[in-house]
């Protein structure tokens, strides 16, 4: 899967790793391994640790996910109110963007 | 790069990230990167990771106020240290002032005395000190009596056991010595107005004489230092008795006047004592009497530089077998006092005499043939000043302490 979209990476908002935490964090919280692995599922990108772990240092600082109490090494993360908005407002933007994009597209190459 | 290298490659680069952000994240990172695959691209990935959390001011060593107290812990304790000390010193030093023992005050000293065992020096300054003299070289101050008004006078006394000490004063007071470190006081005999200048325990520790500043001498039952009684007084002589001394086998007593005489009593029955002879004939102050060990030779010690031997074989006719004469330093001011403190010891075979006098020479004299008794040595120097000296029992080591000041010095003899 990774070697398919692994080009995808650092393609701009698609690839925009706070965007994709977010996301995956919208279903439930989710500790850092378990973001990685669903976000490859469901993206196809292939986030490393050090990537996972610097955008959600930001997203904590700026209060759009915290982290749940754990007793273990592995720290479950939930997404706030404030990063629920954030990530509406991201995706309408996204979306405003996937349609001009697919019209355009349709009136140059007739797909 | 093998997957080994990379983790390792990957552990280093999370201990490169900044503390703060470790103390936050890097436990969970670890747990995350034991579980990824891991590859150059982690191994990059982190090292970017790392470079900006250090560009990012939040996690800037620093930025936490805590983290700035401890990077200027160091300033803040030296800074501590430099306003509390001063404090800490004043303070200490006003604690001790007002709850601490106080420390002796040296008034010059007026007496000294080794212990038996030779182990001990102890001092009258006009408190008592006692020193630890087993380390020659090194005398070191055990303890003293606080504050104590009463102590005071000439040479205190040790019982031949070495248990008991005596010192005169405005009272005689015996003190439990058998632990020198620990001075402790037994008792306090009943006050003399006149005061008690000299004391002395008799060979066989049972009987204490002690001569008071009118001359008189009283002798006290002992032999249990918490119940002393009062055995005899003794009247006749004059003056404030500066030394005492029992005879070899206790049943002469010698006692010492500063007007120069000298008056042997027979004790031999405490209930009768009687006085058998008076000795005449120093135009000083005898300041120090000695019986040799065998008891037939009286040794007396005047102010004026002459030691007087005397053959005591029969107490009732003391026959003078020789003068002694030996350097005493002039006064040191016009019309002060000559005061040498003189002392005696036969050494313990009883064949030589060491004479001390004002702390500056030291002789030692043959008195193997009590006739022509000849000068075997003369030490000179190591002054410490006028004071008081002592021998040990052996006599082969002298004790001086200068006048003022809480010093002992200690001289070895050949």
């Amino acid at each position: 899967m990774r070697g398919v979209h692994g080009k995808f990476d650092g393609f701009g908002r698609f690839a925009d790793p706070s965007v994709l935490i977010l996301t995956s964090l919208s279903d439930g919280p989710k500790h850092g391994y378990a973001i990685m692995t669903d976000v490859a599922a469901f993206s196809g990108v292939g986030m490393e640790p050090g990537t996972l772990y610097g955008a959600l240092s930001r997203l904590e600082r700026r209060g759009w996910v915290r982290p749940l109490a754990s007793d273990e090494r592995r720290r479950p993360y939930e997404i706030t109110a404030a990063g629920q908005e954030v990530l509406a407002a991201q995706l309408a933007s996204m979306q405003q963007i996937v349609r001009v994009a697919r019209g355009r597209t349709a009136t140059a190459f007739g797909t | 790069m093998t997957p080994k290298l990379a983790a390792r490659l990957s552990r280093f680069l999370v201990r490169c990230y900044p503390p703060r952000w470790r103390q936050r994240y890097a436990q969970e990172l670890l747990e995350v990167l034991d579980q990824h695959q891991l590859t150059a691209r982690t191994v990059l990935n982190l090292w970017v990771g790392a470079v900006s959390a250090h560009l990012d001011p939040a996690w800037r060593a620093g930025w936490h106020p805590l983290i700035r107290l401890r990077r200027w812990a160091p300033a803040f304790a030296a800074a501590a240290a430099v306003l509390l000390l001063p404090a800490g010193c004043f303070g200490y030093a006003f604690w001790k002032e007002a709850y601490g023992p106080p420390m002796p005050i040296s008034d010059g000293t007026s007496g000294m005395a080794f212990s038996p065992d030779e182990r001990t020096v102890a001092v009258i300054n006009p408190g008592l000190e006692l020193w630890d003299v087993a380390d020659r070289a090194h005398p070191r101050l055990l303890d003293y009596s606080h504050g104590d008004d009463t102590v005071g006078g000439a040479n205190p006394a040790f019982s031949p056991d070495g248990r008991i000490l005596a010192t005169g004063g405005g009272a005689v007071t015996l003190w439990n010595v058998a632990d020198p470190a620990r001075l402790t006081q037994i008792a306090v005999l009943p006050a003399d107005p006149v005061g008690v200048n000299a004391v002395a325990f008799s060979p066989d520790g049972r009987t204490l004489a002690d001569g008071l500043g009118d001359g008189t001498v009283i002798l006290w039952n002992v032999a249990d230092p918490a119940r002393v009684t009062r055995i005899a007084t003794l009247t006749g002589q004059a003056g404030n008795l500066t030394a005492l001394a029992f005879s070899p086998d206790g049943q002469l007593l010698a006692s010492a006047s500063p007007n120069g005489t000298v008056f042997l009593w027979n004790i031999a029955d405490p209930a009768r004592v009687t006085r058998i002879a008076t000795l005449t004939g120093q135009a000083h102050g005898v300041s120090a009497v000695s019986f040799s060990p065998d008891g037939r030779l009286l040794a007396t010690g005047s102010d004026g530089g002459t030691v007087v031997l005397r053959n005591v074989a029969d107490p009732a006719a003391p026959v003078i077998t020789a003068t002694l004469h030996f350097t005493v330093a002039p006064p040191r001011f016009p019309g002060m006092a000559a005061g040498p403190d003189v002392a005696l010891a036969f050494s313990p075979n009883g064949r030589t005499l060491t004479t001390i006098a004002d702390n500056t020479t030291v002789t030692l004299w043959n008195v193997t043939n009590p006739g022509t008794v000849s000068r075997i040595a003369t030490i000179t120097g190591n002054s410490i000043g006028a004071g008081e000296v002592a021998f040990s029992p052996g006599g082969r080591i002298v004790a001086g302490a200068p006048a003022t000041g809480n010093t002992l010095a200690l001289w070895t003899l050949p």
